[in-house]
Parts: structure tokens; sequence; C-alpha cells
């Protein structure tokens, strides 16, 4: 078999990576698309929020709620485009995911609030 | 053999989608530096049972034992962090993402050694930048393959390997998955192209009916009067299909 080497071992990284977050790129992914689905489903839920004529941004439980749907949206995102099984050979469960997704969602969540505020 | 000779081994899996048992008394035995193909018609259950011996999927009963330690409950990362690997029949690398990639969340977590000799092995130096969603089936399963060399895995698991590929590509997917086998790996693979599938493995496990026979070598496969009578068909003939290696 002809082997035509452009890639050395050299190449890669030389840091050790944080065993609970998936590996770049993989991680930069995986944070655009939560933050492209909470800002959604977060701006429906604040016009959900506006029509029942409570304050914005509303409360905490309601911000809370957006998660699980972000957490639903995202596992299934991963499954189909076949990075749950490649991350799971890597040794990463999805538990380590959605303590990713539920960081950030908090994270954005503040931002909002602060920015709001 | 004694059981402790098997890395990986799966007793007694019973599996039911709604009311149909796909599994009833299933069982996979794996050995060390050895190609396992676990060989039977499309809805035979093959993938099922491939699916609960790497975790993936749970079953209605029955063990799975890995490098010695059995569980009802068994989780992939879990055992990918303890020598598992498993490419499912749609490939191992995510389309969105580039070989490259790939390579290098490996490298990241499982070390860089190994690399390079893998991706020369599979052939993959021209498609390192390319995306996987760009390749094709048969460069897909290199890079999967490719994987497994540079993770250089106790046990490979990888369904349905060499369908909807060429014969030069089965070809050259059954050499390097040889390969692995030669670093000491278990490799187990699954299919229904007896040809193919015969020529690189070197045990056959037979899934039907919702269980599984141990067949022996492939020579001892195509002397079962069962496996040649309902699988192979009546009309096999070893020399048409192998020519005089068979013989």
């Amino acid at each position: 078999m002809d082997s035509k080497i452009r890639y050395k071992s050299s190449d890669l990284p030389g840091h050790k990576v944080h065993r609970l977050l998936p590996p770049r790129p993989f991680l930069d992914s995986l944070a655009l698309r939560v933050a492209l689905v909470w800002v959604v489903l977060r701006v429906a839920s604040m016009y959900g929020v506006s029509l029942s004529g409570a304050p914005y941004p509303g409360s905490m439980g309601a911000a809370l709620l957006v998660l699980l749907p972000v957490l639903v949206v995202i596992r299934v995102d991963m499954g189909r485009r076949s990075e749950l099984v490649f991350l799971a050979n890597l040794g990463h469960s999805f538990v380590g995911i959605a303590a990713v997704v539920v960081v950030e969602c908090l994270a954005l969540e503040a931002l909002l609030r602060v920015s709001i505020v | 053999m004694s059981d402790s000779s098997y890395v990986l081994r799966a007793e007694g899996i019973g599996r039911s989608f709604g009311r149909m048992d796909v599994l009833k008394s299933a069982g996979l035995w794996v050995e060390s530096g050895k190609v396992t193909t676990l060989m039977g018609r499309n809805g035979s259950g093959k993938t099922t049972l491939l699916r609960i011996a790497v975790g993936v999927l749970r079953a209605d009963y029955g063990v799975v034992s890995f490098r010695g330690v059995a569980s009802e409950r068994q989780a992939l990362p879990r055992m990918a962090r303890r020598g598992l690997m498993y490419v499912p029949q749609a490939g191992l690398a995510a389309p969105a993402f580039a070989v490259r990639d790939h390579f290098e969340a490996l490298a990241a977590i499982f070390g860089s050694s190994g690399v390079e000799e893998a991706v020369s092995l599979a052939d993959l130096g021209d498609l390192m930048d390319q995306r996987v969603g760009d390749l094709s089936g048969g460069e897909r399963s290199r890079v999967s393959i490719g994987l497994a060399l540079a993770r250089k895995p106790e046990v490979l698991v990888m369904d349905e390997p060499l369908v909807g590929l060429a014969p030069r590509t089965q070809e050259q997917v059954g050499e390097l998955l040889r390969a692995v086998a030669l670093q000491g790996a278990a490799v187990v693979t699954s299919g229904h192209d007896a040809p193919a599938l015969f020529q690189i493995s070197d045990v056959i496990i037979w899934s039907v009916a919702g269980t599984t026979h141990h067949l022996g070598t492939p020579a001892e496969a195509r002397e079962h009067a069962q496996f040649r009578q309902e699988y192979l068909g009546p009309n096999f003939d070893p020399d048409e299909w192998f020519g005089e290696a068979a013989t």
C-alpha cells in the first residue's frame, strides 16, 4: 500500500487535555451549538414570558427549564453527527458533555441578566 | 480454552424490541490477536449483540465481561478507557470534522506514539485535511481503522466493515484489520458476505434465530453441516469461492 505521509506526529498538540472536557475542536463546535440553541430557546421563552405579562427576563426557574430542551437538542444532534460515539471511544461520556452544556447555559443566563438589569 | 482467555465475552444475552425477541440466548467469545467474525443474515441480531457487547445498548438479560470484569451494565466510555474501541457501521469519524481533527483528539488523550505509523499504514496522508463527510465509504473505513491502529486498542469491534465496498477496497480493509490483530488486539467484525469475511477471519460465530453458534475456524465453519445447509446454501462450492486455498 502506498504511503504518502504529510502528517507528522510532531504536528500534534503537546498538551494534555482535561479528561472531563471533550477535546478541541469538538469542544469549540459543541460550545457554538449550545450558544445557538440556547439563544433560540431563550428568545422563545422570553416571548412567552412577555405574553404572560411577567417582567423580563422571567424567573430563574423558567430560565433553568430552558436547560432541558437544550440538553435534548444537543444530545440528538451529536448522535446524528456521530460525535457521541467518537467521543465515547475517547472515554468521554455524555455526563461530561452535559456538564459543558449546563455551565455554558448558566453563564449565558448570567450574562443576559446582567445586560438587562 | 479457558474462560479467562477471552478478553471480551458476552453470554446468555437477550434483548427484545417491543414484542420482537431479537436476541434470546446469544453469546460472543473474543480472543486477543485473532479476528472473530459474527456472521449471519440481515436482521439476525448481529448489530444488536455487538452494541450490547460494547455497552452502547442495554441487554434485557445476560452478562458482558471485558478484561475479566463482568457486568450487566457496561458503558462504552468506561470500556474505551480500558482499551476497547467500537466502530459502528456508519463509521467512527464525525462527518463535520477533518480527518486530522480525529487523530489530534485521539493523540491528545492517548498519546501520539503510533499515529504517524497508523496514518501511513492506512494510507491516509492525502486525506488528513479533508472533511470526513466528503470521503467515500472505503476511505471512511480506512480512517476508522487508522484511528484504531493509532489507538492500539485491546479490542476493536467493527460492525459490518466490508459492506458496500468494492472487492479491492474490501481486500485493503481486510489487510488493515489483520494488521490490527497482528498488533495483538482482539478484532471483532460482523457481516454476511461469507467469501470476504472467511478470508480475514480466524474464528467464525454464526448468528441465527436470536442465538449464536461458535463454529471455530473458517475451515471448520465450512464443514459445519447446519451452517452449510442453512447459511451458505446447498450449492456452496468452496473451490469456486476460495480457489485452491480452500481445499
